[in-house]
Formats: structure tokens, sequence, C-alpha cells
């Protein structure tokens, strides 16, 4: 059945007033110097700047980067700080599917091995599945999805050094030349606070969903990488959490969702079980990680599915966004994440139990409520003011 | 009881003049007003002067000479100042208030012709409490400095003995070094109420000579406010929460409109753009002042202003939220071995509410609180439905769903005894735990 679209409202973000600071100026909120979130597909993009939208409205900011396949752009979300309205910034995108896929596999014999059309890993894709170079997206099929990782696996890697260099490792903290005995002591002090706090586990948090093809695909491939470049860079102690959506919020939104998120579950289940191991790239790029787990903890959150039908709506997959933003962002509140999982290790789970997240809150914008207050104020005032005879 | 205060029990309006004695008998805007100042803030008892004792012993006379050398000792004067400055911040919005009531500057006018009378009567008082002093300090001047010439080199005890010798007595000096004490303090209110009175004039002086100005940055400051998106320029701000907190029906007290109006007074701003940025910017300053210190205190105050309920409102909120998260969905079916850490984070992190299992801590900023919950114990393969796994192995007979070789290589070994569907090696036991239907809640 056609439905037809009867009602248009304005999107919370689309009204763009001239006194909106531009996108890319700094919001003046502080930045988590501990985490890193790391949002591949779609759906991990679409949570991924909610989570740090309601970060930024918890006080501060985790730095954030995502990889897609799809080049469609998130639509814009508002944040209040203070007396000002920002457009809050989207996380810095690599969007996979730059380079010529087919004269990237013609050239490398991995590469050739691997991505034969029709055959091994791209059995039983349609050739017209494959033409998405115009298109971009990887049509539901993770293989797709895995060779434009696989094709710009190094620059993928520089992306994902770059995102840990800027996240983790802070500029060094020097007094400047000629500065003075106190500035030099003040340069020591801010030094010394900064290794205390880092002192604290780094942690990588990594969204993605089994039910689509990027997200499937970054979510097994991008731990390789991750764990690479960790040990090049020597950051610890890293605690790498992978959060799954899925699949019931994404009911009906392709005929392989099912088949997908449960092809996920199990070759993740897989490395959970048995360690990474080796991989090789296209290029000799080779990764060995033994018996290191993709995830240390794996958060599985989820939505209600179709509340009619067979396909969730867009109204229900962006209330699931919404809601997997705001547990995701209780979740990881450090006083809760430690409080939960000190009590999960006391339990000796193993690393390939799961843990289910569900959470409510209530919110008050103090900003928002102040401006209320004035402005009410300020009626009062002009009334009282103006009701006076000349 | 006056005709005034008959009619105003009535609620026949009163005339401006009525309105005019109302003001100024509830500030003591009259002769009265020095003797409010020398009041102790706290216990309202009058501030009482350095005071000698005619009975003297020879440590006393020692006392008497150091300081009847000296000026008056005073000391009071910090406590009245600050009683005429809490007075005036008081008065000034209180005129605010009674100019925003009265509609009129004929009431202004009023008080200003009030204000100088009582200003003119106190100056009097102060031109005769002047002159006392003046002969007060020569009295006492007089012979110490006689003493002093006569007998310079004398000791300290003739000195004292020529003070009795002097024209007045060792009793007098004591007498009028009393009442020096007494004027001094008294003088210092005087003058703190002159002063605090021409403030006042100058106040309502202003409001009758901008009142133009003030209305016309009235007329045009409530256009703006009323003009569509002005506050939040027409953006929706994502706030995905499960309960938000709205203070839209919040009506600001009294005391705070006068604030801001006297605020706006003082500052005796010249033009209307000058007004209307002023009335914004206290306006801010007093709902900074206004607003609740954290979402526990803004829900008790928006229960407050709504429909009165009996039960306490963080409670019925508490359970909503609550409910809101017990209701979203686990999905896989639970084997009764999995267990759940709830969380209820709170603006102090102390806690909220009471229940078995709740554990509490800090919520990141003072305006959230909310619960979160952990359900531990299922492995990976358990959260697939067996629909879901169906769905797979259908798919897998027409075409590749892994990424890696290595994993389709193992399914393919599972499969190879035969076509049928069977588990990967990986989904072991764990599904032995699986049954029917992929939606459950707990």
């Amino acid at each position: 059945m056609i439905r037809p679209i009867e009602r248009l409202s304005r999107h919370s973000g689309a009204v763009r007033p001239a006194n909106i600071p531009a996108p890319n100026q700094d919001i003046p909120v502080p930045k988590d110097r501990q985490t890193l979130l790391i949002a591949a597909g779609g759906s991990g993009r679409e949570i991924g700047y909610r989570y740090v939208t309601l970060c930024c409205l918890s006080g501060t900011l985790p730095h954030a980067v995502a990889i897609d396949t799809d080049q469609a752009e998130l639509a814009p979300l508002m944040v209040r700080v203070g007396d000002h309205w920002f457009e809050m910034p989207k996380p810095p995108r690599f969007l996979l599917g730059n380079a010529d896929w087919q004269e990237a596999i013609a050239q490398d014999a991995i590469l050739r091995a691997r991505y034969t059309p029709g055959q091994g890993l791209l059995r039983g894709i349609q050739a017209w599945d494959m033409r998405f170079q115009a298109l971009r997206g990887a049509f539901g099929h993770p293989p797709l999805a895995q060779m434009r990782i696989d094709i710009e696996v190094r620059e993928v890697a520089d992306f994902l050094r770059r995102a840990l260099v800027e996240a983790f490792v802070a500029p060094p903290q020097v007094a400047p030349p000629g500065a003075s005995d106190w500035e030099k002591l003040v340069a020591a002090r801010r030094a010394l606070q900064r290794n205390q706090e880092e002192a604290r586990i780094h942690r990588i948090v990594m969204l993605f969903s089994g039910a689509g093809s990027t997200g499937h695909a970054a979510g097994q491939t991008l731990p390789y990488l991750l764990w690479q470049i960790i040990r090049d860079l020597n950051i610890a102690p890293v605690e790498m959490i992978g959060v799954l959506f899925g699949p019931h919020a994404y009911e009906g939104l392709t005929q392989y969702t099912w088949a997908n998120d449960a092809a996920l579950r199990r070759a993740l289940a897989h490395r959970m079980r048995h360690g990474l191991g080796k991989r090789t790239f296209r290029e000799d790029f080779e990764v060995d990680l033994g018996t290191q787990v993709p995830f240390d903890h794996i958060l599985l959150i989820d939505g209600p599915g179709a509340q009619s039908g067979h396909k969730v709506s867009d109204v229900e997959l962006r209330t699931f966004y919404d809601q997997a933003a705001l547990a995701l962002r209780a979740a990881l509140q450090r006083e809760i994440w430690d409080a939960a999982i000190g009590q999960i290790n006391n339990d000796n789970l193993g690393a390939h139990y799961v843990h289910i997240v569900r959470s409510a809150e209530a919110f008050a914008d103090g900003d928002a409520l102040r401006a209320t207050l004035a402005r009410r104020l300020e009626m009062r005032v002009y009334e009282a003011l103006s009701q006076n005879d000349a | 009881m006056t005709a005034a205060t008959i009619r105003e029990t009535v609620n026949e309006p009163l005339n401006i003049n009525e309105q005019v004695a109302n003001f100024c008998r509830a500030r003591h805007l009259d002769e009265s007003l020095p003797g409010e100042f020398v009041r102790d803030p706290i216990s309202g008892r009058v501030l009482q002067p350095v005071v000698l004792e005619v009975n003297l012993s020879r440590k006393d006379l020692v006392a008497i000479v150091q300081r009847l050398r000296s000026g008056p000792v005073g000391g009071h004067e910090a406590t009245i100042r600050n009683n005429a400055e809490a007075w005036l911040d008081d008065t000034l919005a209180d005129l605010a208030r009674w100019f925003g009531m009265t509609r009129s500057k004929t009431f202004c006018e009023g008080i200003v012709r009030r204000g100088e009378e009582i200003i003119r009567r106190l100056e009097g008082i102060q031109v005769a409490q002047s002159k006392r002093l003046g002969e007060i300090e020569r009295s006492l001047a007089q012979p110490i400095r006689e003493a002093r010439e006569r007998r310079k080199g004398f000791g300290f005890f003739d000195r004292i003995f020529r003070i009795f010798q002097a024209a007045i007595s060792i009793s007098e000096s004591i007498s009028l070094f009393n009442e020096r004490e007494v004027l001094v303090r008294d003088a210092e209110a005087l003058k703190c109420a002159i002063t605090a009175i021409t403030e006042v004039i100058s106040e309502a002086h202003y409001a009758i000579q901008r009142q133009e100005v003030l209305r016309k940055a009235a007329v045009e400051g409530k256009e703006a406010l009323l003009r569509p998106g002005y506050d939040t320029a027409g953006i929706v701000p994502f706030t995905p929460q499960h309960y938000r907190v709205a203070l839209d029906r919040f009506d600001p007290p009294d005391d705070a409109v006068s604030a801001v109006l006297a605020k706006v007074l003082r500052e005796k701003p010249q033009d209307e753009q000058a007004v209307r940025d002023l009335v914004t910017r206290f306006a801010k300053e007093e709902a900074k002042r206004l607003l609740p210190l954290d979402i526990v205190r803004a829900i008790e105050q928006e229960a407050a202003i709504s429909e009165a309920v009996d039960e306490d409102p963080l409670v019925i909120v508490g359970e909503h939220l609550l409910n809101v998260m017990q209701s979203q969905p686990l999905h896989p079916k639970l084997t009764g071995r999995e267990f759940a850490q709830t969380f209820c984070y709170t603006p102090d992190g102390q806690p909220l509410f009471d229940a078995d299992g709740l554990q509490t801590r800090l919520a990141p900023t003072p305006w959230q609180f909310g619960f979160v919950q952990f359900v531990s114990g299922l492995s990976l393969e358990q959260t697939c439905s067996e629909s879901a796994i169906k769905a797979l192995e259908r798919d897998l007979r027409e075409r590749n769903v892994y990424i890696f070789e290595d994993l389709i290589e193992q399914e393919n070994v599972e499969r190879s005894p035969s076509e049928e569907s069977a588990p990967l090696a990986i989904a072991d036991a764990a599904f032995e735990h699986q049954t029917s239907g992929n939606h459950s809640n707990t």
C-alpha cells in the first residue's frame, strides 16, 4: 500500500538563522581526552552523532570519527550552550569508495583472490550490486563493504591512527622559550595533571550494527587495525568497547537484515573466543594479533522493531537512534561504567559474554530554563513600564 | 485606623496622595529614618555607643584622659552604612514596584515632594547636631590644652589633677564624652539617611523625566519578545530524553520583577535601546538567581505550579522512567542465568529512591537524573534468534554473508557432511538454551 505524505513539519536542525555560529566553531565544552568514538555505517554514524551531542549537553566532548560507504549527510542537531546555539559538528568521516575498485583488484593478488565476482567472498552477489561506484553504499552486502575496506585499508589505517593520536596523544606541554620560573612551574604542574588523568583507561568505543553492510564489515575488520595502531603508538591501558545495534530496530530495512546480523554475531563470537589471529591485507600489510580479542566488552542495544507492518518507519528508526544514544551515554558515563564493569569482572564473565543496555532519563536544560525565566521576567517588567501613563 | 487604611481594607482604590503616604510609612521615609539605621540588623536593638561611668578607678582615669585627648570613639559607622545601603536597595525595589502598580508619574512626583521635605527637616536636625558637637569638642579640648600648656614636663597624675581644676569637672567631662559619642553615631545615621533619600528622589525624578523613554522601550521590548522565535531563533533543540522539565508556566515573583525594575531605574538609561539592554541583562541575572539548583528541585517546582497531586513528584517521575526503561526489549530468550545491574544517577550522587538492587551514582550534570541497566550473562550466540539463524542459513545457500575466508571455510566444513543446515562450531552449546520466539522481555 502506498501511503500519501499528508503533513510536513520543519526538521529541528533545518532552521538556521544568521546568528547561529558556523558548524565548525568550537563549542565551549571541555574535551574528554579518555574516550574515542568510532562510528561505522549509517546507523553507527546516526547514533554516534547523537551520542556526542548528548555528551556535549552533559558537559564533555569525546573525540569521535566515522567511517561509511554512504555519502548521505546526517541531519544537523542543534544544542544550546550558555546563551548561544550551536550546530553540533559532525564527526569527521572516512568515506569508503574513493578508489577505483576494479583497477585496485586487478593490481593486487590478495584482492584478486578474495574478490573475484561471483566467487568466494562475492559468491551470490549480483553484478548489479557491485556497480555501486557512482551511487556508493554496499547494498546490504557485508562482503562488498569489506572489499572497500580492503582496497583502502592503508588510508583507513592512517585515518584511525590520526584519530587515536588526536584523541589520546596530547601535544607535549612544555613551557615556551623564555618562560619565567612561574610559567615553567605551571607548565610542569599541568603536565603532571595530564599524566595523572591519562593514567585512566583509554576507551575506544566502536559503534556498529550487523544488519547492514558497512557497520558489519567495519565491526570485524577495524579491531585488527586499531589494535595494531595501539601497539605501534604504545597507548596503554586501553579498553575496547564494541556496541552492537539491532537487529529488531532495523526490521524490514533490507531483505538481509536478519541473516547479516546473525552472521556478524557468529563471526564475532568466534573471534571473541579464539582471538583475532593473523590477517593479511593488500600490499603485504600483515597484522598478527594472536589471541587478542576484538573487544574487551560488547554492549547490545536494540529497539522494539516495527510497531505495524514488516518494516520500521523513519520515525521508529529515529526514535531508536535517540534511545540508543541515550542508553550509550548513560552506560558509558565513568562512574557507572567503572562500577558495572567492576561487578562483571568480579563475576568472572568471559569477554564473549555481552551486556544488554537499557536506560531512561529525565533532563532539564538549565540554560533554556534560565532563558525562559528571563524572558518571562522581561515581559513582566515591560508590562509594568508600559502601563504607566505619560 | 486611618481613612486610607479603611479604604484599602474595603478594596477601594487609594488616591495618589494616600499611596505616597502608604509608601513613605512602609519605608520609614520620614524623620524616623536615621533611627532605623542605628539598629543592629540581626537583633534590631539600638546600637549603643561607648559609655564612660562616673565611678572611676585609677585605671579608668587613664582611659578617660587618653580618650578625651583623642576624637570620638564611634565604631558603628560601618553597620550604619550597611543598614542604609540595604534600606536603599529595598526602597528602590519598592519604589519600582509602586511605580509599576500606580501607573502614574504623579506617584513619583509625590515621592519627590515628600523626600525633599524630609531632607529639609533632616538637614535642620543635622545643623543643630553639628553645632552641639562643636560645643562639646571645645568644652572637652579646652581644659586639656590648658593643662598641657601650663605644665609641660609634669607627671601623668599631675595632668589629671589639672583637669579636675579646669573649667569643667571630671563628671561633666564624662557626660560630654558620652553625649559626643551618641551625637557622632546619630550624625552618621543622619548623613546616610540624607544621602539615601537623595538617591530615592533622583530615582523618582528619573522616572518622571524619562517616563516616555521607558514606556516606548517597554512597548518595543514586548513586541520583540512576542515575535516568533525570539528566544530559540525557531530552533528545536535536540532533547530526546524521556522526561523534560518545562517551567513555561512558572510566573516570576513580584519581588523579582521589582528588583529588575529597580536596577534598571538606578542605571538611569537615557534611551529606549539602553533601557531594553538593561532589562535583558538584569532579567537574566535575576533568572539565574531564581533558577532551581538542579533537576530534582526543578521537578518539584514544576509540580508546585501545576495541578496538585498527593504523591511525591520525584517518585512519579522516577517510576515513569523505570517503566520506560523496563519496557525496552531484551529480545533474546533469557536463560534465567543472567543478572542485571541497575543504576540511578542523581545530581549529587546521593540516593533519590530506595529500591532493592538499585545503585546510585553521580550524574554528569545537576540537570540529569535517570536509570541505566546492564543485563549480563548472555553469550553472543545466545542473542541470535532462531529465526535469524534460519534466515542466515537460507541466505548462505544463495550468497556469502561472511567477510573472512576462514569463517567461510569453517562454515563449509560444518556443512560438508550434508547440505542441511547445521550450526557452526562456534555456535555450539549455547543454542541449547535457545527456544522459539525472538521477542521477550523481562
